[in-house]
């Protein structure tokens, strides 16, 4: 797949840090394996936030397990190559590793060293039998040796201050904190070696919206003082919108997808990214009746041929049946993005409207809010839900008492 | 009942949260309280004040919401409406009249209000096919048997749009993706032909892409069938899509209520103001500005005066003191805070009509209001 290399999304991020190439993952062997993550390719810029989103099922946090190398029995790397460009000594030169070829030693001084994890649930992820303190400085007496006991404890409470937990939580059980407060521990644990990728895999997903936001505020906070690159991984498209700086967008195991954010919500080039987009009710605007996406995803163990999402696609032609499309740059557009739609890559079928706005250009930072002209209300998103209630619903707009029962999907 | 705009002075009738309907509710609660006992060591008489004093009408063909945070009571609600769970004080009507104690009485009661559960991986059998889940209510509750019983399950199935109805039926939970297990819940929520559904964070279990297929079909239900349902969630955006009305509850408490456009749009409480400047919201252009951090009290000894007090900015001298009535602000809105009393917030003016005035908003709450309907 040679249209990868085109993959150069904001390059003033600086230099790669993560290069996926090809990868797959399968679970099993033999005839009764099914393949969980086929040909992934992205590459992650120093200090970037990548967003990866998708369904369950859709292999995200296999992928992420893939590149740590935590995947356990019955998931087999079955093919591609994962480059980190770190650098083992701060200001040294920078060395190129491929994680799915380092043994054991290799590894252990990558991780948590220049690569950390965060899990999603953080009951399980911490030790309830050892506190706070210990947990911490555990990372520190491995990777550190010759660091003091006194030196780890402080280390410690400054890694905790970082997250927002004052000091005298360190002698604290999990048990005995709240579920942000545990969370933040996690993030706190990541960060004590200072990695330049943190993977982070629905950090947020079980937490209430203020203590998610108040999270994430301080994570955006660090990477800007640290410019450390993350992998955030979610479910929750709306989330994303808000805080990458690329979206990578998955199903079935691939990327269908992969846009600046801004681009992303404004002119979605996949129709399953569409659909997700509008599968999130607005928070402000007219009620508009929404669809969300027919069907379910499809099981591992039944791939439709083709594109695999044509059975959900509104605009499946015969071609979407029986030929995959790869991940390429659409033809005749400026911003560096990529998709996997035949929609934009057969000269014989036409995109929808809903699916050729565009492109914004530039990459919208999160305090930017570039607005397209011309859309009804002043915002993006209403110009996102505005455009679905001309393209892909045939909604009435109005109070849903007045919406006619509609087909459900 | 229908006055909106009494203020909530003891002796006087509670303020009724829920859609504003003619006629009677199908379901109301009134004055519903509940205390669950502590039984930790060293902890014994003291209790968890779940949900304090709350007054809902749901009246048919409506969707009324229920937003709060974990801990908030808002599933404790939705326990006591459905009856399993006996309050400390209040009681229910449907149809405007109480609901009896005796075992049929309850029986008549469960079959008219039905319980849909945030879990559908485990809210069905495993064991069991989808013809044996719907079949078990339909025999409680009603007579029919054999092949009316059989038409009778392909019927719901189908009215929950899983199609066809026969070979659904003869499938088992496993067979099944989370969107359609939902699906069967509701379905066999529907079975006893309920008047009332009340649905616990139905959707949160679900992937995004399927979410609204079941949130459409609790559209549909109010539509078509006149259904009153409740539905608690922690998802605002979600509530204002499907309700009519959203109640926003904090630590066991009602804080605001009102129609739901106009509470996601001009929220009047500070908690709602904070729940929206949370939430995830692509149209935003600027970083959210969080007002009032930090995380809900101890239910067991709740803070004195409101209840939201230790974390509001906007804290006063009679905040911490006395807890605030339900004060009118808008049309058929009503928010639990001391700044929409004159009295006490002089900046209003004592020529203050809210109901005239509806974008009227405090001062000091204006600037995050403002930046939420950006």
């Amino acid at each position: 797949m040679t249209a990868t290399e085109a993959i150069t999304i904001a390059p003033a991020l600086g230099e790669p840090v993560l290069e996926v190439r090809d990868l797959c993952v399968d679970y099993g062997v033999g005839s009764g394996s099914v393949r969980a993550v086929t040909d992934v390719n992205f590459t992650l810029r120093r200090g970037e936030v990548l967003g990866l989103a998708g369904e369950s099922g859709s292999g995200k946090s296999t992928l992420a397990y893939a590149i740590t190398r935590l995947l356990r029995a019955p998931g087999v790397i079955t093919g591609g190559e994962v480059f980190f460009h770190h650098r083992p000594v701060d200001g040294g030169p920078v060395q190129t590793v491929d994680l799915l070829e380092a043994d054991a030693r290799e590894l252990s001084q990558i991780r948590w060293v220049d690569l950390s994890l965060v899990f999603q649930s953080a009951m399980h992820a911490l030790n309830p039998v050892a506190r706070v303190q210990s947990q911490l400085t555990d990372v520190l007496k491995r990777h550190r040796p010759d660091m003091s006991a006194a030196d780890r404890r402080e280390r410690a409470v400054e890694l905790l201050r970082m997250v927002g937990i004052s000091a005298d939580r360190l002698r604290a059980y999990p048990h005995e904190l709240s579920g942000g407060m545990r969370q933040r521990v996690m993030i706190a644990m990541a960060l004590a070696l200072e990695p330049s990728l943190v993977l982070m895999d629905e950090p947020t997903t079980a937490l209430d919206v203020v203590t998610q936001r108040e999270i994430l505020e301080e994570l955006m906070q660090l990477r800007e003082r640290l410019g450390f690159a993350v992998i955030f991984i979610t479910h929750d498209l709306s989330l994303l919108l808000e805080l990458a700086d690329t979206i990578a967008i998955m199903y079935s195991g691939r990327l269908v997808e992969l846009a600046g954010a801004g681009d992303l919500i404004e002119a979605p080039r996949h129709p399953y990214s569409l659909g997700l987009l509008n599968s999130f009710p607005a928070l402000h605007g007219e009620r508009v009746r929404m669809t969300g996406i027919p069907g379910a995803p499809p099981s591992l163990r039944a791939m439709p041929d083709g594109c695999k999402f044509h059975p959900r696609c509104p605009h499946a032609a015969d071609r979407c049946r029986s030929e995959e499309p790869t991940l390429l740059t659409p033809a005749g557009r400026t911003a560096a993005r990529t998709v996997a739609c035949w929609l934009h890559q057969d000269p014989a079928m036409t995109a929808p409207e809903a699916l050729a706005r565009p492109d914004s250009g530039t990459v919208i930072s999160s305090s930017g809010g570039a607005v397209s002209a011309g859309t009804v209300p002043s915002t993006v998103a209403s110009a996102v839900t505005g455009a679905t209630a001309t393209a892909a619903t045939k909604a009435q707009t109005g109070r849903s008492e007045d919406i006619s029962v509609g087909e459900l999907s | 009942m229908n006055d909106t705009t009494v203020t909530d002075t003891p002796g006087q009738a509670p303020v009724v949260h829920g859609p504003r309907r003619e006629g009677v509710p199908a379901l109301e609660a009134r004055r519903l309280t509940k205390h669950f006992p502590v039984n930790a060591l060293g902890a014994r008489g003291r209790v968890v004040h779940a949900v304090e004093d709350i007054s809902v009408a749901l009246p048919e063909g409506t969707v009324t919401a229920v937003v709060g945070e974990s801990g908030s009571g808002k599933s404790t609600l939705a326990q006591l409406l459905t009856g399993l769970l006996k309050p400390t004080s209040g009681e229910l009507l449907l149809d405007g009249s109480p609901v009896g104690t005796s075992a049929k009485q309850r029986r008549a009661y469960t079959s008219d209000v039905h319980l849909v559960l945030q879990d559908p991986f485990s809210s069905l059998n495993s064991a069991h096919s989808i013809r044996y889940h719907l079949a078990r209510p339909l025999k409680l509750h009603t007579d029919l048997r054999g092949e009316a019983l059989e038409a009778k399950i392909v019927e719901l199935l189908e009215r929950v749009s899983l199609t066809p109805g026969k070979e659904f039926a003869d499938k088992f939970p496993h067979e099944l993706s989370g969107g359609q297990r939902q699906r069967v819940a509701i379905a066999r929520g529907l079975a006893v032909s309920p008047r009332v559904l009340l649905a616990d964070e139905p959707v949160s279990m679900l992937d995004v892409s399927i979410r609204l297929g079941v949130l459409n079909l609790f559209d549909d239900l109010r539509e078509r069938e006149r259904i009153a349902i409740l539905y608690v969630t922690h998802d605002i955006a979600s509530a204002r899509y499907l309700a009519d009305t959203i109640i926003v509850m904090y630590a066991g408490e009602v804080v605001e209520s009102g129609p739901a456009t106009q509470i996601t749009d001009a929220p009047q409480h500070p908690y709602t103001q904070l729940l929206l400047s949370a939430a995830p919201d692509p149209s935003r252009t600027e970083a959210p500005v969080l007002r009032g951090r930090g995380s809900p009290p101890s239910l067991v000894t709740p803070p004195s005066g409101c209840r939201f007090h230790p974390r509001c900015p906007f804290a006063m001298d009679v905040c911490t003191k006395q807890s605030p009535p339900s004060l009118p602000v808008g049309k058929d809105q009503v928010a639990a805070c001391w700044l929409h009393s004159p009295e006490h917030n002089p900046e209003l003016g004592s020529e203050h009509h809210p109901e005239h005035s509806p974008e009227l908003e405090p001062q000091s709450g204006a600037q995050n209001a403002a930046a939420a309907q950006d």
